[in-house]
């Protein structure tokens, strides 16, 4: 009998309820060296791992980037990031020391970044086979709570970038 | 001979990254052309020569799965070689779109070396014509 690649027993997310999974360690780990990989090859970062009360903030300007994507599995990825970190990751995309630019490109360039990571997320946790719809990543605003509510979810992990940190969730 | 070589993503960041890469790899440009989507990129393959495209596949208003099919639909752009430059990773679909007609796929983030070989598959270069 063929494998059942669709079957928990092959899956590395295991579902817990209706609607929301919680990530198992090894997704956590999967999801953390993607990061690594992804921000290194696209944006010459490295990241480093942080204790959640690394990651508690009190003030800064924050920006929130999601997108959704359907196929076997639906759900949504996101990345929080410090405002600074977004100009660092377009500066370092496009080579460029020019600030107004930088500033341009900011969103843009963490549209992509996450674009990137979720199109090599999916083909990593679940399988390079599945065919999945990708929507097009959306940038706002994160405030304080909103920051801090994301730090305290379980699915959630963090990470630090020349002290910047950053937050990346995977919702299915 | 130069080519005119157009761009079609919705990132202006990632279209300025191709940019730079292109320049890099030394292949020799006459003009890029860029748009952001896949409708604009239709208008701007019916209104120029266009040697080599470089295709997203999500991109809001049209995207590249759209674009290429209404490119194999006419009998003059379907000639224009397209590779997808996306951060697609789907064997299945890129194999669909393999067996349609495009002429690569580099998946994102890509290396300066993999855009250098993808245009030298894509527009037939020789090695030693370099």
């Amino acid at each position: 009998m063929s494998e059942d690649r669709r079957s928990p027993s092959r899956g590395l997310i295991n579902p817990i309820n209706k609607g929301h999974q919680k990530l198992q360690p090894e997704d956590r780990e999967t999801l953390l060296r993607l990061l690594e990989v992804v921000l290194e090859q696209l944006a010459f970062m490295f990241i480093e791992e942080a204790e959640k009360e690394d990651l508690i903030v009190r003030d800064g300007d924050y920006i929130h980037v999601s997108m959704g994507f359907t196929g076997f599995q639906q759900g949504h990825i996101e990345m929080a990031l410090h405002q600074g970190m977004s100009y660092l990751v377009a500066a370092n995309i496009l080579g460029i020391e020019d600030d107004d630019m930088i500033k341009k490109s900011a969103d843009d360039a963490v549209r992509e970044l996450l674009n990137i990571y979720c199109g090599q997320m999916l083909t990593t946790i679940f399988s390079s086979e599945d065919v999945f719809d990708l929507s097009v990543p959306e940038v706002k605003k994160l405030g304080i709570d909103q920051w801090n509510m994301m730090v305290d979810d379980s699915n959630t992990i963090g990470v630090k970038i020349d002290e910047f940190p950053l937050l990346v969730r995977l919702t299915l | 001979m130069a080519y005119n070589i157009l761009i079609v993503d919705d990132s202006s960041i990632i279209r300025a990254v191709v940019i730079k890469t292109l320049e890099l790899t030394g292949v020799p440009v006459n003009k890029i052309f860029e748009a952001e989507n896949g409708k604009v990129g239709l208008y701007v393959l019916r209104e120029n020569w266009i040697d080599l495209a470089f295709v997203d596949i999500n991109m809001p208003v049209m995207g590249g799965l759209a674009m290429i099919e209404e490119m194999f639909k006419d009998e003059i752009l379907r000639t224009v070689p397209v590779v997808v430059v996306s951060t697609e990773g789907s064997k299945t679909r890129i194999n669909e779109l393999i067996e349609k007609g495009i002429k690569g796929y580099l998946r994102k983030p890509f290396q300066p070396e993999a855009l250098r070989d993808i245009i030298d598959e894509s527009l037939g270069v020789q090695k030693n014509d370099e």
